[in-house]
């Protein structure tokens, strides 16, 4: 069983948080959400990189709210929520019954905004699969497994994946960095990932 | 934002399937459902308005489409009014207490009556104050209340109360009473039934319709006694009082409570997974739903019939599968959905269904399989229905089957786990 999950697993399983990034940027408007199972251990710092990044790629303004107050006050700071797009977290300690909750109150979640995103460890991700199937098949397949660290590229896979970026655009990276000094960036994905490629993160936060 | 990001987020658009149903319908994508039961629904209300309909099917059957269907067409007679309600949106369903529908409703009628912009003369033999103390009980019955009472020396009632509050030098006693739609029940049923019924009267009046509710989001209850004592004791108190109702349920409440929903007088409909395999009829319907939405072809008739099939016939995992598929060839940086841009959404789908499972699931999941009969009767048995690992078909016949993206692998696993 396990040479078949992990078999499966290739294919939901994001070689990096720049590509979680990039299927965000590519979703439309809509009620749309996903969840990114991480380690437990490495749950903070893969919220805090996200709300760094996640406002470009998902062009509005992203909010955070935690879960730890249990899911009907989740919930209800979901409804108050003024951001387009929530990060929602610090679920872990979440039972079973929790997740009935969340599930039973689904349509709260569909503010005719752009959704959001969970971020959860293992544990939280099989609980919620068990107790809130309503929410589970708004999902589909959008489960994603992050393993933090394996993202980092080789030399090599960086260098192959500029390459791509300049032959599909046209363009150079110098042309690029000069687009995004000058806010004059397109709004594409593929744009975000290149500056991360070369280490001009902070220049994503200039096209907000 | 490039002409091709722009042509992919507009195409994953038209396959959202997670979105109010409305927009779809208002957007023109809505493919007229094989065995479609807003007719039946519809003709039967006309002839009894105050009849109570109870609509099942599993998650992602198309139910909340069906039930605004109805809201519309019933809208369209002459003689009645009818309300949709989203219960789960403005109540805690999960703590759902008896009277919680009936003050729901209540709260619409007002509202109702409220957008008339009439006086309240106009409503023919009620009384003015009756319309508006019901209005009060209906409001703080939903949403609860504050009442301060001054303390009198022959207060016996709530004396803890009032011996604290003289303690702390106060003449009066503060109680909140939460309301119906909050987490506690103090209220009277007989009362808020009694205010309901002359608002009721008042919208009669004004509208000369007959009014219909329709309830949805009860399927999401995770105990289906709820749904008999609660929801369904409200609705038949709202019949008694002349008004129909449209109530929709989980598909584990058919079988769990399948006695109990029988004795009451109600007519049952079930919506079932629509049969791709043997179903001609469902399989076009199936196909008919992409291509509406695919107006520019980008998923060519080969692999529609393949995510059509893939799908087993739930409209929500069809929905699912497209958008994957579509979302594979954004990545991939291809134009056209590609056979290995849907064979990696159908792996993703399969990969997110196959999470959690057990083993004991795994071995009902092969016993559907190779014994092709199943009886639900365990909690298991129930969730495995309730999350679309075996799915339902009533036409042309009766049958139950392993979702079909997770059966190709069902064989392989139940080999690994008994070679340890």
């Amino acid at each position: 069983m396990d040479n078949l999950l992990s078999f499966l697993g290739v294919n939901n399983k994001l070689s990096s948080v720049d590509e979680l990034l990039q299927r965000i940027g590519s979703r439309p408007d809509g009620n749309i959400w996903m969840i990114i199972v991480v380690n437990i251990d490495d749950i903070e710092s893969v919220v805090l990189d996200l709300q760094d990044t996640i406002v470009i790629f998902s062009e509005c303004n992203t909010g955070t709210i935690s879960g730890e107050s249990g899911a009907r006050d989740l919930i209800n700071q979901i409804s108050k929520a003024l951001e387009e797009y929530l990060l929602l977290w610090q679920l872990e300690s979440w039972d079973s019954n929790e997740w009935k909750i969340f599930d039973a109150l689904r349509s709260r979640l569909d503010k005719e905004n752009k959704g959001g995103l969970l971020v959860i460890s293992e544990q939280a991700n099989s609980l919620m699969i068990h107790n809130a199937p309503n929410f589970v098949s708004w999902l589909g397949a959008r489960i994603y497994y992050l393993q933090k660290g394996a993202e980092i590229l080789s030399d090599e896979e960086c260098d192959r994946r500029l390459a791509a970026l300049q032959e599909w655009t046209g363009k150079t990276n110098d042309e690029v960095i000069a687009l995004a000094e000058n806010r004059q960036l397109p709004t594409d994905p593929e744009y975000g990932e290149w500056l991360i490629l070369l280490n001009r993160g902070d220049l994503l936060e200039r096209q907000k | 934002m490039s002409d091709r990001l722009k042509f992919f987020r507009r195409l994953m658009s038209a396959f959202e399937g997670t979105s109010n149903p409305q927009r779809a319908v208002e957007r023109g994508f809505y493919v007229n459902l094989p065995n479609n039961l807003v007719g039946e629904i519809t003709r039967r209300i006309e002839l009894r308005p105050s009849s109570v309909h109870l609509l099942f099917g599993g998650i992602g059957s198309g139910k909340t489409t069906q039930l605004l269907l109805t809201e519309q067409a019933l809208n369209e007679l002459e003689d009645i009014k009818a309300f949709y309600i989203d219960v789960s949106v403005v109540t805690d369903i999960s703590d759902l207490k008896s009277g919680a529908l009936i003050a729901l409703a209540g709260l619409h009628l007002i509202q109702f009556l409220s957008l008339q912009n009439l006086s309240y003369n106009q409503f023919d033999n009620i009384d003015n104050t009756e319309i508006e103390n019901s209005e009060q009980i209906i409001r703080k019955a939903a949403f609860g209340y504050t009442e301060t009472k001054v303390i009198e020396t022959s207060l016996t009632a709530n004396l803890s109360s009032a011996i604290s509050a003289m303690a702390a030098g106060s003449k009066s006693v503060t109680k909140h009473y939460k309301g119906l739609l909050s987490f506690e029940k103090d209220k009277s049923i007989e009362l808020i039934l009694e205010a309901f019924s002359t608002l009721k009267q008042a919208v009669r009046n004004i509208t000369n319709k007959e009014i219909v509710f329709l309830f949805d989001g009860l399927d999401r209850l995770s105990d289906s006694q709820t749904f008999i004592d609660s929801a369904l004791d409200d609705v038949f108190a709202i019949k008694n009082i002349g008004i129909g109702s449209v109530l929709v349920g989980s598909v584990v409440t058919v079988y769990a409570e399948k006695e109990n929903i029988a004795s009451f007088d109600s007519s049952s409909y079930y919506m079932p997974y629509l049969d791709v395999f043997e179903n001609t009829e469902a399989q076009k319907f199936f196909a008919d739903v992409i291509t509406v939405r695919d107006s520019e072809n980008s998923i060519n008739s080969e692999i529609r019939i393949f995510l059509v099939l893939k799908s087993g016939g739930v409209l929500r995992d069809l929905m699912s599968l497209c958008q994957a598929a579509i979302e594979e060839a954004y990545v991939d940086g291809s134009d056209q959905v590609t056979q290995e841009h849907a064979n990696k959404a159908v792996l993703a789908l399969a990969r997110s269904k196959l999470i959690g499972l057990t083993n004991s699931g795994l071995a009902t999941l092969h016993k559907v399989m190779t014994e092709k009969s199943f009886s639900p009767r365990t909690a298991e048995d129930f969730e495995l229905m309730l999350t679309g690992h075996i799915l339902e078909y009533r036409h042309p016949h009766q049958r139950f089957v392993v979702h079909p993206i997770l059966a190709p692998v069902i064989e392989y696993m139940v080999a690994g786990v008994a070679n340890g």
